[in-house]
């Protein structure tokens, strides 16, 4: 006669029910592995990342990112190099800055370290609206990707023309 | 299943994650297209296929919810499944303080050049860029890629470069033109 109860301890010492009870309790109670670690032991297929078009989503996203690691770099270079150089003056600096390096090249720098500090700006204004809980539809988020593009391709051209 | 990451680090129980779990594994095992929680296809699961340990019927998808949030809203602190204890809600408000705060910062620094704004604009600025570099080593200096100890380095380099930068930077507000000046003087050369 086959009871319930029976019929349950036979359903659960199936090999699948036994993978999932393992692998449910052992990410519940005691995780002792990785999340990649465990992904890739049982060998699970990945989605195909490297074929997917670029977005305005995920494009803003990287640059946000990149522009920011480059004013990070500039800042904590300067930052640094205060407190290892002797130099206190910093027009003397400047000075010499100014006679080693091209007009072409500090033109460029000025041009590119301004409009990614806009961008940076403008973008984190956007991200910081996110955190406030609106722009999320697909719409704002292209609207708003699209305004920020533009405003910073504007300030490379106001920044080109005052760093002159 | 990063959901389920995600639930077994806000202390859900192990009853809540094993529940979810068994809910994906019939939800996957169906072969349709998983979407996250609430599909036709796992609400209509038949008891001997892919039916949970004790018999009974997995919990739709509107109760599991109704459990998740209770316990994510009534418990602070509980994060005691993955590693120890961190609430780092606080912290991401923090930082979200802080963009805002330069927000205002950045220009006031640059108008009205003085001692107060140098330092505030030093100090937040040191402060932004260091949860930015610590996010950015923190997901792509992975443990599964580099190994902890090389993951655990960088995050204390990071540190480390940040410490200095900010001594840096306060020192160069003490001895020199200060902070607000220098860019403005930088900016014309």
């Amino acid at each position: 006669m086959l009871t319930q109860a029976v019929l349950r301890r036979v359903l659960a010492s199936t090999p699948r029910m036994a993978a999932i009870r393992m692998s449910s309790t052992s990410s519940a109670t005691t995780p002792s592995e990785d999340y990649f670690a465990k992904n890739s032991r049982l060998n699970r297929p990945l989605s195909p990342y490297t074929h997917y078009k670029p977005q305005i989503t995920t494009v803003l996203s990287i640059s946000h990112r990149m522009t920011g690691l480059a004013l990070s770099v500039l800042l904590y270079g300067g930052g640094i190099s205060a407190l290892a150089s002797s130099q206190t003056n910093f027009a003397q600096v400047l000075q010499s800055i100014q006679t080693t390096v091209p007009h072409s090249l500090l033109f460029t720098v000025k041009v590119l370290a301004g409009t990614s500090l806009v961008y940076h700006i403008l973008n984190g204004i956007r991200h910081l609206s996110w955190d406030y809980g609106f722009g999320f539809s697909l719409k704002e988020l292209y609207t708003t990707g699209y305004i920020v593009v533009a405003l910073s391709l504007l300030s490379a051209l106001v920044i080109a023309i005052y760093a002159n | 299943m990063s959901f389920l990451r995600f639930v077994a680090k806000s202390g859900c129980s192990p009853l809540i994650t094993r529940q979810l779990s068994l809910q994906s594994m019939a939800c996957l095992t169906r072969s349709s297209s998983p979407k996250l929680l609430a599909t036709n296809a796992c609400i209509h699961t038949t008891n001997t296929n892919n039916g949970s340990l004790d018999g009974r019927q997995p919990l739709l998808p509107r109760q599991l919810l109704q459990q998740l949030s209770t316990r994510l809203l009534s418990s602070s602190a509980s994060g005691a499944a993955a590693q120890g204890s961190h609430n780092h809600s606080k912290l991401w408000s923090l930082e979200r303080y802080v963009s805002l705060g330069l927000l205002g910062v950045i220009p006031a620094a640059l108008a009205v050049p003085n001692p107060a704004l140098d330092y505030l604009l030093a100090l937040s600025l040191v402060i932004h860029v260091h949860w930015g570099l610590e996010a950015i080593v923190v997901d792509y200096i992975r443990p599964s890629i580099f190994g902890s100890v090389v993951a655990k380095l960088m995050v204390a380099y990071v540190y480390m470069l940040s410490i200095a930068a900010l001594a840096g930077l306060f020192y160069f507000n003490y001895t020199d033109v200060g902070l607000g000046v220098a860019i403005r003087m930088a900016a014309k050369i």
